[in-house]
């Protein structure tokens, strides 16, 4: 799905899936290379619903994450831990940058712009029309500008992430691509689906890749009964 | 497209309010309800005669809340915890003036500057009184981002009908979670406010808005006054959500978003044939002390489960007034209690 880079950056306005692609993004990089995956947690504007949270669930999948300064995890400051520049370094490790909401994600990648002049990143959008911030195509339009000029590096892909939750229909993905087919400056990398409502003919009908997704940010009442004593 | 959008619970609360003619938005940005004042600072300036500002403190911003409600207008200010306890003086103040506003609490871990995850411990503070002197807090707390939606259009009705300060808690995963939400209908009939807000003097006599009344016996009239409305939001503004309490022999009360836990955990006893229900505070002032009453007969104990050390339980211990057991299970400083462990706690009792 990331093609031959070996960054990826995943933005996009707040509560667009940012951390839930990105998350699974890492999954098949890891399960299908052989090589060493580093999930670095960017999300310094938010501290709710972070890939930090499943540290544990994604060691166990060989992926390691990168987040906030040591001792400070659970705290809103705008620090970053010193050990990201090693990613740069790391030539043969696969990275995926997850990203803060809207464009202040981007000024936090700036940050690392010296590293990145030698290197090119896919610095891919996720868009989900169903968003407040992301219903209109031109609101879309303008926050990706926004985020290519704070993160001083150009967007240069879209992944379409409609949904609604567990609420969303075939019809509302539907809708959704179509919608997000019409952002025409940016390519359109691939759909998301989740797992749960995921029908294998979607690839012929929606005729872009799709990965599906398996949902990583569980809530706690939607915790299984399972392993009780 | 589908009528639904995926909202965080912030964003639910703050389009809800620009719905229900709220064009006055007063804030300071917290975590975890940024999110609210970072709305209302792109949309309220492209309404007409719509403001946004950011006031230089919680102070200042609840004391242009009570300007702006009393020239008449439906205003709200929103805060987290720490900034709520700020807010406390202009509340009483508003509460004494009896001018109608929304406040929206989504509620952090505390005491202190304590942390910005989820905890519920502020009950004491907003339901007990917070501010000083004789007054009450109508207090909603909704459960999911679609309620968060509908609760403040109530917020605003409430408030303007009974002309007092109403108060939306959440608990911060609450404010920041996703979840589709449909924006209903508005059916408000707005109340004419001429007769006590203070609109100019062109054609009338000068009014007068205040919580100074200097004469004790003024003073003391005027908090009967205020209690008699109270009196009336208690008979008419109680709130509550049921589920599975038909016959349960096992009450849960539980209000906000762990209510959806103990959801989880009834469906599991009741798996195993244990007869356990769910009473969810959705006002928690007015509190239903009678909707609980009515499951003494019928119950062997009630289970309360509180994000914070045990705050609503007085509440529901006042009311069960000794006839069964009342039994406490809570997680606190920004923990969210797990089905499997509620579920062990439930069972401990059994």
């Amino acid at each position: 799905m990331i093609g031959k880079r070996r960054l990826t950056a995943i933005c996009g306005a707040f509560g667009t899936g940012k951390t839930e692609v990105s998350v699974n993004i890492a999954i098949e990089l890891a399960a299908e290379q052989k090589k060493r995956v580093i999930l670095v947690d960017l999300d310094i504007v938010n501290l709710y619903f972070r890939s930090r949270d499943k540290r544990n669930e994604l060691a166990a999948k060989g992926i390691k994450i990168i987040s906030g300064a040591k001792g400070f995890e659970n705290a809103d400051l705008p620090a970053l831990a010193p050990e990201i520049l090693e990613v740069f370094a790391q030539k043969e490790t696969l990275v995926v940058f997850d990203l803060g909401g809207s464009d202040y994600g981007g000024t936090v990648l700036s940050r690392f712009n010296e590293q990145l002049k030698d290197e090119k990143i896919n610095l891919w959008l996720v868009v989900n029309p169903f968003r407040p911030f992301n219903e209109k195509n031109k609101d879309t339009l303008a926050m990706a500008e926004q985020i290519s000029v704070r993160a001083r590096l150009p967007v240069n892909g879209i992944i379409a992430n409609p949904h609604l939750m567990n609420q969303t229909t075939i019809e509302d993905i539907k809708q959704g691509v179509e919608q997000i087919k019409q952002l025409e400056r940016y390519p359109l990398k691939f759909l998301t689906v989740m797992e749960d409502y995921y029908k294998p003919e979607m690839e012929e009908e929606f005729a872009i890749p799709i990965m599906v997704l398996s949902k990583n940010m569980i809530q706690p009442w939607e915790q299984k009964f399972t392993n009780l004593s | 497209m589908s009528k639904k959008v995926l909202m965080k619970g912030n964003e639910a609360v703050a389009e809800s309010a620009i719905r229900a003619g709220c064009k006055l938005y007063f804030g300071y940005p917290i975590t975890p309800q940024s999110e609210i004042p970072e709305y209302m600072s792109r949309k309220l300036p492209q309404i007409p005669g719509g403001a946004y500002i950011q006031a230089e403190t919680e102070v200042s911003a609840i004391n242009m809340v009570y300007g702006a409600a009393s020239a008449g207008a439906r205003a709200m200010t929103t805060s987290s915890s720490p900034g709520i306890s700020l807010m406390m003086e202009g509340i009483s103040y508003i509460a004494c003036a009896e001018v109608p506003c929304v406040i929206v609490n989504v509620m952090r871990g505390g005491p202190g500057l304590g942390n910005i995850s989820p905890e519920q411990a502020d009950y004491f503070q907003v339901v007990k009184g917070g501010g000083h002197g004789n007054y009450r807090l109508v207090v909603l707390a909704p459960s999911s981002v679609q309620e968060m939606a509908d609760l403040t259009y109530d917020a605003f009705d409430i408030a303007d009908r009974y002309r007092v300060p109403v108060m939306l808690v959440a608990e911060g995963n609450l404010g920041q979670m996703m979840e589709p939400v449909e924006f209903k209908e508005l059916k408000t009939e707005f109340i004419d406010k001429s007769d006590w807000a203070l609109t100019g003097t062109q054609n009338h006599e000068p009014k007068i808005i205040t919580s100074i009344l200097l004469d004790p016996e003024t003073m003391e009239k005027h908090i009967h006054k205020l209690y008699e409305k109270y009196a009336l939001i208690e008979k008419n503004e109680v709130r509550f959500e049921e589920y599975l309490t038909d016959g349960a022999e096992i009450i849960i009360i539980a209000y906000g978003l762990i209510s959806r836990v103990a959801r989880n955990v009834v469906d599991k006893l009741r798996e195993e044939g244990i007869k356990a229900g769910i009473l969810r505070p959705v006002s928690l002032w007015p509190f239903p002390n009678e909707a609980i009453k009515s499951k003494i007969k019928q119950a062997k104990f009630f289970f309360v489960c509180e994000m914070s050390m045990g705050q609503m339980v007085e509440d529901v211990r006042l009311a069960v007034n000794g006839a069964k057991p009342v039994h406490f299970f809570g997680r606190c400083g920004g923990v969210v209690p797990t089905p499997i462990e509620m579920y062990d706690n439930v069972k401990r009792y059994l």
